[in-house]
């Protein structure tokens, strides 16, 4: 039973039974009425009333010892006790989910927060329908239970509105089988790639998760907003230094071929291995018609702390 | 007790008065065209017929929330004004500067959005108004916080002018609200429902913007001094109060129309009664505390706080239904009406008011709201009951106030189709939303993915109909108002039922 198909249904029902009163008052409403007719019609309608109140009374204390009476939210103070735990930050525009892989069948627990501005963690089912939310607030930590009862891809999406990327604010969140977690394939993707065949894989999914929210898919920028990668000077650079450095530690304010860029490009170092970004400043200088060196694990190493 | 005259002598205006309220409604009128053109915009975008960049779609989110809720309560307050002056004194003064205060902060607003780039919309929550990443700047926050500083100041003036007045004539607000019958005593069914409603949100939305006060100065402290930071939790908890009393204020304040206006047409006594002395109590107490429902997501909040919020939104559609509508269903009963535009509009905003707050309180639901939050039903029903209930509402009083200038209630040919143009364009474009809520459609996004775009799509021919009969409804009113009053006694002492511009007389 889809929770959203119920609410729809009732609120169709209710409105239907409301317009078909408001009917009923304006078929009323056009018939003359003496005085006699009125004072026993005003009397009948104050017993009515009265019967209105009690029938919405009973509504309202029935209707909020069921929802109510297990309560949906989580203690926020103190242990879970969940078998699984799932750290979420959000920031501008971006989700850090670790682990990003969990099991059906058991409950998992969301420590949900955010590094910067207000985000909404809404987990949507491969259906398309949110299953569960909360907010990601700077400062605190939400924590949401929630059991997944079918394996699938589900999709996380900021639901609080943070600023321009906003709407791609997205992470995928992979539920398997039970089983299937046991052997060890739960995993979180970010070791389970950089372990994988290719440099090249590991930037293209990088680099969708991370950057094409500002730089777009093909590395064309946004006009006035995010610069574009493809032919930037910067990324075509022999020499790598400035590109690994801008993308360890941020940049803002920069003047690309005459354009200003005001926009504050957050730094990754925190949230990305040396591997990760190697393979995601690979991706970008050799992707879009740009055609530049490519750089080593090492480089970023060396540039991490400088 | 509400007249049952059509257009009793003391609610003439003259001189000062009349262009007074005059600006209040063509401002309004103007103001609720643009911010529905910039509605139909956005919809139309997310349908994908237009191409409005994320840049800008924000921009005009953010103006169009502002600007809807700020216009909303600028016409209701003139609804209050025009009634409540018939029964205490009222400054020209505080209602002029009300007006001039709302447009200079309305000036502020569009520059810090069109000039500045600001893009964090009418919530401005805690730290995001610093967060512009390049798209705006801090200081175009301060400003779009100035002009919601210099409308609250306009509002706490109008406020507080009509609080002293009521004070001077009951002698303290509980005796304006008839509390000295909640328990016992002979009801004076004379007593002014106007009166208590308006001491109810004078009370309620005075508060509210107190909290806004406070929480504009704490922001505007954090923008000049980022060393000051402060609870996103606190900032955010403020924010909704102020902006739910201030907006609910827009509702309750426009219901007086339906308690001076609806005894007129249907030519029935609409006595005050005990029971409707409770509802007002009842709904004054909940304004005040019902805010919480903004916050069921807010794990962090405390959770008597958000159970709180929940039982309170349930209980608050009680006075709305058993009170409210209940008492204008029995004065309607058998009353032989000829309709004509305002009791036609009067009672759809009662039907607005209803079944969009039926879709808020099922919201309002935590564990409805854990799958309903941030999507586009919320949209849905707060469009149901703004769009439906309060504009219809602010537009009925207006057709009552031409029908003056007329000589008879309004209801020309144009006036009857535009009517259901309106009203079946606002179904769809409602309907829509809520389809596209319960579809789990995200509300508040510049781009959607193809699977959403068929309810935008509806939604936006739901918009462009909306949008064309207010073109017409903005017209005929503005054309209305601009009209020479008619003298002095012509009209004002006719009988609610009989002769001459009354709703028997017309067809």
């Amino acid at each position: 039973m889809v929770l959203q198909n119920v609410v729809w249904t009732i609120w169709l029902v209710g409105a239907a039974i409301i317009a078909l009163g408001f009917i009923f008052v304006i078929v009323q409403a056009g018939k003359p009425a003496d005085d006699e007719e009125t004072r026993r019609a005003t009397h009948t309608s104050h017993v009515l009333q009265a019967w209105a109140f009690v029938v919405l009374f009973i509504a309202f204390v029935v209707g909020s010892w069921a929802t109510l009476r297990n309560f949906p939210i989580p203690p926020q103070s103190g242990t879970l006790d969940a078998q699984q735990v799932v750290d979420v930050v959000g920031r501008q525009w971006s989700w850090q989910i670790k682990p990003d892989t969990v099991q059906a069948g058991s409950v998992v627990e969301f420590r949900v927060t955010s590094d910067d501005v207000n985000h909404g963690f809404a987990v949507y089912a491969p259906d398309g329908r949110i299953v569960t939310q909360t907010q990601a607030m700077p400062g605190y930590t939400n924590k949401l239970l929630y059991a997944f009862d079918k394996p699938g891809t589900y999709k996380v999406q900021c639901l609080e509105y943070c600023g321009l990327a906003h709407a791609a604010m997205t992470h995928d969140l992979k539920v398997v089988a039970a089983g299937e977690a046991a052997t060890g394939t739960a995993a979180t993707p970010a070791v389970a790639i950089a372990a994988g065949p290719t440099g090249a894989e590991l930037g293209a999914k990088v680099y969708s998760e991370k950057c094409a929210v500002c730089h777009q898919a093909r590395g064309e920028g946004m006009p006035k907003v995010f610069p574009p990668l493809a032919g930037d000077p910067v990324v075509m650079a022999a020499d790598a230094t400035e590109h690994i450095t801008i993308v360890l530690h941020g940049t803002h304010g920069r003047v690309i071929n005459g354009t200003t860029y005001p926009a504050q490009m957050p730094g990754w170092a925190s949230q990305l291995t040396d591997e990760e970004i190697a393979a995601v400043i690979n991706h970008e200088r050799t992707n879009w018609g740009n055609h530049a060196p490519a750089v080593t694990v090492e480089d970023v190493a060396k540039l991490r702390n400088p | 007790m509400a007249s049952t005259t059509l257009y009793p002598e003391d609610e003439r205006l003259v001189g000062g008065a009349r262009a007074a309220l005059n600006l209040y409604l063509v401002s309004a009128l103007v103001l609720f065209v643009a911010m529905m053109l910039i509605g139909l915009t956005m919809r139309s975008s997310q349908a994908t017929w237009l191409g409005v960049p994320p840049a800008m779609f924000y921009k005009l989110l953010s103006m169009h929330g502002a600007g809807m809720v700020g216009t909303m309560v600028l016409a209701s307050t003139a609804v209050m004004w025009f009634f409540l002056r018939k029964y205490v004194k009222l400054h020209l003064w505080a209602f002029v500067t009300n007006y001039v205060l709302f447009m200079l902060g309305a000036v502020c607003i569009i520059i810090a959005v069109f000039g500045g780039g600001y893009a964090a919309l009418w919530t401005f929550l805690y730290p995001l108004p610093t967060h512009g990443v390049g798209m705006w700047s801090p200081y175009a926050s301060a400003l779009f916080m100035l002009g919601y500083l210099l409308i609250g100041v306009g509002m706490l003036i109008f406020y507080l002018d009509a609080a002293a007045g009521i004070i001077r004539v009951y002698g303290n607000l509980g005796r304006a609200m008839g509390w000295q019958w909640l328990f016992g005593g002979k009801v004076d069914p004379n007593h002014s429902k106007t009166v208590v409603a308006s001491t109810s949100m004078i009370i309620a939305n005075s508060l509210g913007i107190l909290a806004g006060a406070v929480v504009l100065v704490m922001s505007l402290v954090n923008i000049f001094y980022p060393q000051v930071a402060l609870d996103a939790l606190f900032t955010k908890t403020l924010i909704y109060w102020f902006g739910h009393m201030y907006i609910n204020s827009a509702i309750y304040m426009g219901v007086i129309a339906i308690y001076e206006l609806l005894s007129r047409y249907t030519g029935k006594p609409y006595p005050l009664s005990r029971v409707f002395v409770w509802g007002w109590a009842a709904t004054t107490a909940f304004v005040i505390t019902v805010f919480p429902h903004h916050l069921l997501m807010d794990y962090a909040e405390p959770h008597w706080f958000l159970v709180m919020g929940q039982i309170v939104s349930w209980t608050s559609g009680f006075p709305v239904v058993v009170v409210t509508a209940w008492g204008a269903f029995t004065n309607l009963y058998r009353a032989n009406m000829r309709w004509s535009m305002p009791p036609r509009l009067l009672l759809l905003s009662l039907f607005g008011w209803i079944a969009g707050g039926f879709g808020a309180v099922l919201d309002s639901t935590i564990r409805i709201n854990r799958v309903m939050h941030n999507t586009q039903w919320v949209p849905g029903h707060f469009h149901f009951y703004l769009l439906l209930g309060v504009l219809a509402m602010v537009l009925a009083f207006m057709y009552h106030l031409i029908g003056e200038r007329e000589h008879a209630p309004p209801n020309s040919s144009a006036d009857r189709v535009g009517f259901p143009i309106y009203v079946g364009g606002a179904l769809v474009f409602l309907l829509a939303f809520l389809d596209a809520g319960h579809l789990s459609v995200p509300r508040r996004m510049a781009e959607h993915l193809q699977a959403w775009t068929f309810t935008d799509k509806i939604g936006s021919i739901g918009a462009i109909l909306v949008v064309l009969a207010m073109l017409y409804f903005a017209v005929r009113i503005t054309v209305g108002l601009l009209k020479a009053p008619p003298p002095a006694t012509a009209g004002a002492q006719v009988p609610g039922r009989s002769g001459v511009g009354t709703p028997d007389a017309t067809g």
